[in-house]
């Protein structure tokens, strides 16, 4: 009996999803073709109701199903922030879609379904619910990147996305089979448990399945240099969808390998730290680097979002538990700035000359549209980590944490980094303010891209002066 | 004797996928293509039998074999290609192709030293008392592995509901 209410315990948030989403599918059935909005936003309802059921009280820890789901903090934190992304890209996309003509509720019920995929991501402490999780996430996401097919970029970044996370998956999948052969076992704690054993110490087997599997999650995570995917995808992929992709799947990502790499490999960190810290440098620099030379705003961001994870990932290669709540802090962070920025380059139109996301098109709209550009202005300071505003406190833990695991070195990469990034978001700022329209843009705020936007620039300056309401969020937080 | 019918029935087994394989991958025809992929599929079941699991040997072939690969026939007839015979190679890729084998045969060289093909041994596995080769895999994918189950699920769904959505005409 003890043992139902633990197993009942650990998946009962994932029940719950399960039927609200299918809920979600039934609702997609009952309502009109233009009132397809109200899907999402009763998913936002949900997801609320949800947040509010299942938040477990502080050190906390429900392992069930023979140690292989696990509902804690960490995956609550981390459920609470693919909520406020599914939340903010729902509220953002109305108008967006609309005017595409794919105002559809299916986009808002994979969506959903996505998020559930996540949370048997983060929860797994078995690689096989891992697997299933990631999976059941991918193919959302590969649904959402081709959601606009009667355009030709959408649908290659469909196809694109789908052949290399099936590759991808293929090469994780190909670890697993070799760090079951050599442990004998799926399950994290046993993994970690065969390892620290040193019966397999020195055996090329697990070497070869760790190697494997680690560069699985580095495309599943855009890590330079398994990153060539992702600018094609995110430029392609409709800009509310690309705003989600860019925060929620790579936040899960990260946060399955925090439990899988400070748990099952703990013993082996001699193996995996060097080469995230290379692969931390890797990201951050290319990622920049190339961001610098893009003249269409959504490709810069795409490569952006490629250098985030590069921070992220110094966080991870810290090894210590500030280096997880970092990277949490960061994703809660990221949601906000990264949404509104996509959000606010989702409804900027030009006649339909050229792209509408050139950077040209930025040119003059603080004399037309002042509250626009005071938005995009926010946004891209503080993705750029400028003091004031939020991604600065994000950045700052992260740093922190690298000092603390002294690994100075790491620090100062990134630092150098994000003045480097500073460039080209400013960039972006300057054309606004300073330089003269060149052709006729439309940037009408909606209600709902307004909505969005507000709740963005107001989280993003309320963390950026009161960081300590996050930062306890997040302080208790335990692999 | 019995260790010497395994040994040649691996080999025959073994280097049938490859070869089907790799003809596999260098027809233009994809039709012929496919019929190459199911040689392969079929030798693969094989191995699988000969490793004991007949369970997933008898998926192997009712799945890929059956279902998939009609999947694909059936594309393929309705794309109705035209062309024939071989992919005209370039010679940076028989180039390329080569490095490719060389850099391979000196990985299993250096894994040979280090004893990982050795240590790699086959061996039977140890099925519970009383119960079969399915029905043990049964047993363990209805009670502990419930979850992982289940969750697959949800991920068919997902992926139905995505289907219906990018094919469907609006």
């Amino acid at each position: 009996m003890q043992n139902f209410m633990m197993n009942l315990q650990s998946i009962f948030p994932e029940v719950l999803m399960t039927i609200f989403g299918l809920i979600l599918v039934v609702l997609d059935v009952m309502t009109k073709k233009e009132k397809k909005s109200m899907v999402g936003y009763f998913g936002i309802a949900f997801l609320l109701i949800t947040a509010l059921l299942t938040n477990p009280q502080v050190g906390g820890k429900y392992l069930g199903f023979n140690n292989m789901l696990m509902w804690d903090n960490f995956s609550y934190v981390f459920f609470v922030i693919f909520a406020l992304a599914y939340t903010l890209t729902t509220l953002g996309s109305v108008e967006y879609l609309k005017d595409k003509g794919i105002l559809k509720g299916e986009f808002y019920t994979i969506m959903f379904f996505s998020i559930l995929g996540m949370m048997f991501m983060v929860s797994a402490f078995d690689l096989t619910i891992f697997y299933v999780g990631l999976e059941t996430m991918a193919i959302a996401m590969y649904v959402l990147a081709g959601f606009n097919k009667n355009e030709m970029r959408s649908s290659e970044a469909g196809v694109k996305y789908f052949i290399i996370g099936a590759f991808s998956s293929a090469m994780l999948l190909f670890g697993m089979t070799y760090v079951y052969g050599a442990t004998g076992t799926l399950n994290y704690l046993q993994i970690s448990e065969v390892l620290k054993s040193g019966l397999v110490a020195d055996n090329m087997t697990v070497k070869i399945g760790l190697i494997l599997m680690l560069t699985g999650f580095a495309f599943k995570i855009s890590a330079v240099p398994f990153h060539m995917w992702a600018p094609d995808v995110y430029q392609g992929a409709p800009t509310p969808a690309a705003g989600f992709m860019t925060v929620a799947p790579k936040a899960a990502a990260f946060a399955a390998l925090i439990r899988f790499v400070y748990i099952a490999l703990e013993p082996a960190a001699g193996l995996w730290v060097p080469l995230f810290s290379i692969l931390a440098v890797l990201t951050m620099t290319y990622g920049n680097l190339v961001a610098l030379a893009q003249t269409n705003v959504k490709r810069m961001l795409a490569y952006s979002a490629i250098s985030h994870a590069g921070y992220m990932m110094i966080g991870l290669v810290a090894m210590n538990p500030e280096g997880y709540r970092a990277i949490a802090l960061y994703s809660l962070i990221y949601v906000f700035m990264n949404i509104g920025a996509f959000t606010l380059l989702g409804i900027l139109k030009n006649k339909g000359m050229v792209e509408d996301e050139r950077l040209e098109s930025f040119a003059g709209l603080a004399k037309k549209n002042p509250l626009y550009a005071l938005g995009m202005l926010i946004f891209m300071f503080s993705l750029a980590g400028i003091p004031p505003l939020a991604g600065f406190i994000g950045k700052f833990q992260i740093f922190m944490a690298a000092m603390k695991a002294d690994m100075i070195w790491l620090a100062v990469i990134g630092a150098l980094n994000s003045a480097l990034a500073c460039y080209y978001y400013m960039r972006v700022t300057i054309y606004m303010y300073f330089n003269e329209p060149e052709y006729e843009v439309e940037a009408t705020v909606g209600r709902s891209a307004f909505i969005t936007s507000f709740i963005g620039v107001v989280m993003v300056l309320f963390v950026g002066f009161f960081p300590t309401a996050f930062i306890n969020f997040v302080r208790h937080l335990l692999v | 004797m019995n260790e010497i019918f395994m040994n040649v029935g691996f080999w025959v087994l073994g280097i049938t996928a490859v070869v089907a394989s790799l003809f596999m991958v260098t027809r233009e025809n994809p039709v012929h293509s496919a019929l190459w992929m199911l040689l392969t599929f079929f030798a693969v079941a094989g191995i699988f039998i000969q490793l004991d699991a007949e369970y997933i040997a008898a998926i192997q072939v009712m799945v890929y074999a059956g279902a998939i690969l009609v999947l694909y026939m059936f594309v393929v007839m309705l794309l109705n290609p035209k062309s024939t015979g071989f992919i005209k190679v370039p010679a940076k890729v028989i180039l390329g192709s080569v490095v490719a084998l060389v850099l391979f045969l000196q990985f299993v060289m250096t894994l040979m030293g280090t004893g990982v093909i050795k240590s790699a041994q086959m061996s039977g596995m140890n099925l519970p008392e009383g119960l079969s080769n399915v029905k043990a895999f049964g047993a363990v994918m209805f009670t502990q592995y419930i979850v992982p189950f289940e969750v697959a699920s949800i991920l068919l769904l997902v992926a139905m509901i995505g289907a219906i959505v990018i094919a469907k005409k609006d």
